[in-house]
């Protein structure tokens, strides 16, 4: 006989079966353990044979269990005091909720200083010497909306050159100077600079701002009206509508074809942009959203868009990322599905 | 079933569920309490159960479910592993007495799981039939016997000295396991 068969045998309670007994004769290992199941059966008899404490009277329990459950003493029967107990048998589960605790208040609390975009300032330099009042100047720009703006002029042999303080966006840094080519009638050397300033905030603060968010409601809208909406909203946000094309086919789906971009100058390249259209369902919308970082390749940002509209259960959309030479990046999307959805 | 009925069915098993309490404890205060704690889930419970007759293992699968809950918590007051070498030289060690024994089954105990170890006292020390143990736990009699053989073995395995465990382990290619756990006990006053 094998040692486990033995064993096994003998856990079974047939220690003394002559063959598991032949065996634990010859076997010095299984021997021990049959010595130990024999010291083990004896010590479970000595507690069944000892002599055990008086029952509690049932009189007694009976009358501790109601004084405790009709005074309302019963701790489980609280909110907190069930918590706590499941706290203390489950300690795992209340020490994941303090750390999840702790971590929301360092995120959300403790401050970390950074740099963030003030403003902008833009130069504008021409190679002649170029005059322009200053009434007219600031009549001009306040056309624009830009009415604090602080114009500097200097003057270098035959080179004029404009400083721009105070702009609140690249957007308005990008008319200015297009208002100031007009004045000059011609076209000059333009930079635009974003001013850093350095703050404190919370990490939590510090993703939001990296943040844009861009919502655009379509129930109810014509193409031309949509259209128009996500450009301003995207031109708000401080992006470039390079082309925004809102479309409806034959078959009652619109397309929604959008490019945009970033310069990358202002130094944000982590931020992330997410354009969410809500749409009439009685014209076939469905809400769609997706988040492109810039630090993406165009291979990941196709991966994501695809995951996504995987997700929604458009499985055969075409998806086309290219970038250009200045950075901009391009998505078109190009899908077949039954449900209303968004092309 | 309302409170009266509870109470007369409690009376039914009151002294052997409360001897089983105090056996599967390491102490006779532990094993009041848990008793006591158990009565108080049952009289709060017992509006969801409507046969009477199944009282009886409902009442004791709730005593056994306590008694897993407990050992669960409080992991900060599990004791620290000790060694047979460091046992033998801690005060009142005497291999023939009444402490050695509790200390031994103490050792044999603590090498099984509390649902184990509620199993093997149900069986072997309260004397329940494979059958009770079956409708309690409501699996099949070979399920409950393959538990129980499984604990007995390990229980055994426990009782092993170490330096023979070792010699026992290379012989049969199992894995070894860290049994030598104690958990030091006082002896019950009469």
């Amino acid at each position: 006989m094998r040692c486990d068969e033995a064993r096994k045998r003998m856990t079974e309670g047939e220690l003394e079966v002559p063959a598991v007994a032949e065996h634990v004769h010859t076997c010095a290992a299984c021997a021990k353990l049959a010595l130990a199941d024999r010291q083990l059966s004896r010590l479970l008899r000595e507690v069944v044979d000892a002599k055990t404490a008086p029952t509690t009277p049932i009189s007694i329990v009976r009358q501790r269990i109601e004084t405790v459950a009709a005074g309302g003493q019963r701790k489980d029967s609280r909110i907190m005091s069930t918590l706590f107990t499941q706290f203390h048998i489950h300690p795992r589960i209340g020490w994941g909720l303090a750390m999840a605790v702790v971590l929301f208040l360092f995120v959300s609390l403790v401050p970390f200083s950074y740099q963030r975009i003030a403003g902008y300032e833009s130069t504008i330099a021409f190679n002649s010497q170029v005059k322009i009042a200053p009434d007219h100047l600031k009549s001009a720009l306040a056309t624009i909306g830009q009415t604090d703006v602080k114009v500097g002029l200097e003057l270098i042999n035959d080179q004029s050159v404009f400083h721009l303080k105070g702009l609140p966006s690249q957007l308005a840094a990008r008319q200015a100077v297009a208002v100031i080519n007009s004045l000059a009638g011609i076209k000059g050397e333009s930079h635009i600079t974003p001013v850093y300033e350095t703050i404190s905030a919370s990490l939590y603060a510090q993703a939001r701002e990296r943040f844009i968010d861009i919502n655009v409601d379509g129930a109810g809208k014509t193409d031309a009206q949509l259209e128009s909406e996500i450009t301003s909203r995207l031109t708000e946000a401080g992006l470039t509508a390079d082309q925004v094309s809102v479309t409806t086919g034959g078959d009652g789906l619109r397309q929604i074809s959008v490019s945009a971009g970033r310069d990358a100058q202002d130094g944000s390249d982590s931020t992330r942009v997410r354009l969410e259209i809500k749409g009439d369902s009685t014209v076939g919308f469905k809400m769609m959203a997706f988040q492109i970082d810039s630090t993406m390749t165009d291979a990941e940002a196709r991966a994501a868009v695809e995951a996504k509209l995987a997700a929604q259960g458009m499985t055969n959309a075409h998806v086309v990322v290219t970038t250009d030479a200045q950075g901009k990046r391009k998505i078109e999307i190009n899908a077949n599905c039954s449900d209303p959805c968004i092309h | 079933m309302n409170r009266d009925r509870f109470w007369i069915e409690l009376e039914k098993v009151h002294a052997e569920a409360e001897r089983f309490c105090r056996r599967l404890s390491a102490t006779r205060e532990d094993g009041d309490d848990l008793y006591q704690e158990a009565v108080l889930r049952a009289h709060s419970g017992c509006d969801g159960l409507n046969d009477p007759s199944a009282f009886r293992p409902w009442f004791y699968r709730l005593i056994i479910n306590h008694f897993k809950n407990r050992r669960r918590g409080a992991w900060w007051r599990h004791l620290v592993p000790l060694t047979s070498e460091l046992e033998e030289q801690m005060p009142g060690w005497d291999p023939s007495g009444q402490l050695w024994a509790n200390r031994q089954l103490a050792r044999a105990f603590a090498a099984v799981s509390p649902e184990e170890r509620a199993l093997i006292t149900l069986r072997e020390i309260e004397g329940w039939a494979v059958a009770e143990l079956a409708e309690l736990y409501k699996r099949p009699e070979g399920t409950i016997k393959a538990r129980l053989s499984r604990a007995r073995a390990k229980m055994r395995k426990a009782l092993v000295p170490p330096e023979n465990r070792e010699q026992m382990m290379n012989k049969t290619d199992l894995k070894p396991q860290e049994v030598a756990v104690c958990v030091v006990t006082k002896p019950e006053k009469e």
